[in-house]
């Protein structure tokens, strides 16, 4: 089935915890796990706009679509999945005002004057006076009050709540009304304990289940197949003396958002799909207030989060129904590992991920591996090689792009292995001959005249030539691409049993 | 097929020796000319399609498998057409002997290049030795 039968994903990704979960499912989609989504269009929510989580998100999403220009998917799945920006959508048909234009900045949603100033004017806290004034005062700190907005909430979604409620009015938010058609779909990534991410995603849900008359497609959007993952703590942040965020208080606001949720969000059925992840084991992370320097370590729940967004559109239409802006038997999940270890490997996962991504990212990997640690220059004994020459291994395509992207991508598979609880389905460390050991946990088959486990990038070089001759690709990057993603797949079909 | 092999152990001509009367007139070249057509299929065989090896596909390997073939066509050849002169107590002069080993282990070398351009394009790991002929 083409991918162009999918509806399309509009993916709303609020706060530090809606881009590492749209990181993980940037490195999926590379590896070609299937997603029923014609196209995914990010959209970014977050008003710290150095936030390291979010630019490195966004340079991921960037190079992942300078990789993809380059390929076709005739055979080849890797990079299938297609990102698009916002702006670059096409009008969807349907009534309703006609708009041309947005201020979203590729990925990144726009709202209006968080740019910069601070809090205080934004609320115009000094043209106040009184009643309004005092009571202003009583629910903001001065902290809160001087607090520069372009840094974000830092952890207070009282904040966040004042300054996102804007977002309904914003040219974005009419625009992205007017590219929404019928049977979109439309998921919201945040996390509940934190500010921009707590404060935005019911802010979101009110806007989407009830928008303004004047947006293009109103009935389209209140009666969106709609679903959202609200994520609650699975990591601390290490105490320092002026801190401003304290993941002593994670616990008890996740409490009072869950509360909030139950009346507002699952109690009136507002969702379609829920999916709450979270963890009792965490580690703590060094302390900053958002920008520059808050580059999270991946983590497993990221893993899981992106793994929520995949499962939602598999969903059948028919149990993702809307009647009047209610979702009518709205479904919740949660995710249950195999087993209660610090370092999860491929067999902790459930069977359903397992058979959603274990074939792709093992597929993704070695290709990985044999890129970055084989490819030096093209053998030219190697019948695969055929056509390319080391100009390519300096080429925009594979220098500028491709191993770009594979420097994050091995940065992220690193760091969730590190993380707590640790996520680790490979190690990458293993030398020329040990690729039989590269998937944590798992044994290879035995193959060949003596029977061995083990095998090296000369049997890989095998399967490259195996394949050598099947592919169909034109265009030497699409070739290139094809040819790996053929030979690991036969790779993975030979060497790895279907029991592990 | 005596002909044809005396025909090119001989090059029409060119490469007449002492021995070339006696190899024909006991049937000889055909004797040698089908061991090199034999072996030179078998090693074919077994180096395209049954070791076809990505480790073992670079020109400098394919080398070696052709001289080896030679060489040990070249041996057995020797020893054959030395048994046979010995029983029917031939005499020929060494240098003989080795110019027409030497043309058997050139002439093996050659059939095994034109085997291997010509069947290579079956094998997964060798098509390309020992040149690349695929546009």
């Amino acid at each position: 089935m083409s991918n162009y039968s999918y509806p399309k994903l509009f993916l709303f990704c609020i706060g530090g915890t809606g881009s590492r979960v749209l990181k993980a499912l940037t490195f999926l989609m590379a590896a070609g796990v299937d997603i029923k989504a014609s196209q995914i269009i990010p959209i970014i929510i977050d008003p710290d706009r150095a936030n390291g989580d979010v630019t490195r998100t966004i340079e991921i999403l960037n190079k992942y679509r300078d990789v993809r220009s380059k390929l076709e998917f005739d055979r080849n799945k890797f990079f299938n999945a297609e990102f698009q920006t916002l702006n670059s959508l096409d009008v969807a048909t349907g009534e309703g005002k006609e708009v041309g234009s947005t201020t979203a900045e590729g990925f990144r949603f726009g709202i209006d004057g968080t740019k910069e100033g601070r809090f205080k004017d934004f609320i115009a806290f000094d043209k106040l006076q009184g009643a309004n004034r005092a009571l202003l005062s009583a629910l903001f700190t001065e902290e809160n009050l001087d607090a520069e907005l372009k840094a974000g909430f830092k952890g207070n979604p009282h904040m966040g709540s004042v300054v996102l409620n804007r977002f309904s009015e914003s040219e974005d938010f009419n625009f992205f009304a007017s590219r929404f058609s019928q049977n979109d779909r439309v998921f919201i990534v945040s996390s509940i304990f934190g500010g921009t991410g707590a404060a935005g995603f019911p802010l979101l849900v009110k806007n989407i289940r009830s928008p303004r008359t004047s947006l293009r497609n109103p009935e389209w959007i209140k009666n969106a197949r709609l679903g959202a993952i609200t994520v609650k703590p699975y990591f601390g942040v290490k105490q320092v003396d002026d801190s401003k965020i304290n993941s002593g208080t994670f616990i008890s606001k996740t409490k009072a958002a869950l509360e909030y949720y139950h009346s507002n969000i699952t109690g009136n059925n507002s969702l379609n799909a829920l999916y709450y992840l979270g963890d009792t084991l965490t580690l703590d992370y060094n302390y900053n207030e958002g920008e520059m320097g808050q580059k999270n370590m991946a983590h497993l729940i990221e893993f899981l989060g992106a793994m929520a967004v995949i499962d939602f559109m598999g969903l059948e239409d028919h149990s993702l129904v809307t009647e009047d802006s209610k979702a009518i038997n709205p479904i919740y999940k949660e995710y249950g590992l195999n087993g209660d270890v610090k370092t999860v490997t491929v067999k902790n996962l459930g069977r359903q991920t397992r058979n959603r991504v274990f074939k792709p990212l093992t597929q993704y990997t070695y290709s990985y591996l044999y890129w970055s640690r084989n490819l030096s220059s093209f053998p030219s004994n190697q019948p695969w090689t055929k056509g390319f020459d080391d100009s390519f291994l300096t080429s925009q395509f594979f220098d500028d792009d491709l191993r770009q992207f594979n420097r994050r991508y091995e940065e992220w598979l690193n760091e969730m292995g590190l993380n707590e609880r640790g996520l680790k389905l490979f190690r990458l460390d293993m030398g020329h001959g040990l690729l039989h050991q590269v998937i944590e946990g798992i044994k290879h088959r035995k193959k060949g005249l003596f029977a061995k486990e083990r095998w090296s990038f000369s049997e890989f070089e095998g399967y490259l030539n195996s394949v050598d001759g099947k592919v169909r690709a034109t265009a030497l990057p699409a070739l290139f691409m094809e040819l790996f993603y053929m030979a690991t797949e036969k790779i993975f079909d030979d060497r790895i049993p279907n029991s592990n | 097929m005596n002909d044809f092999f005396a025909n090119l152990f001989e090059l029409w001509g060119i490469n007449m020796t002492e021995i070339s009367d006696s190899l024909y007139d006991y049937n000889l070249y055909s004797t040698i000319g089908g061991l090199m057509m034999v072996t030179c299929l078998m090693v074919f065989i077994i180096y395209y399609y049954i070791i076809n090896s990505p480790d073992f596909n670079k020109k400098g390997h394919w080398l070696i498998v052709t001289a080896l073939t030679g060489i040990f066509v070249a041996i057995v050849s020797l020893i054959i057409l030395n048994k046979k002169f010995t029983f029917e107590e031939l005499g020929y002069l060494f240098g003989d002997y080795i110019q027409f080993t030497l043309t058997v282990l050139f002439f093996t070398m050659a059939t095994f290049f034109v085997f291997s351009l010509l069947g290579k394009h079956w094998s997964t790991n060798c098509k390309d030795t020992p040149i690349r002929t695929r546009r």
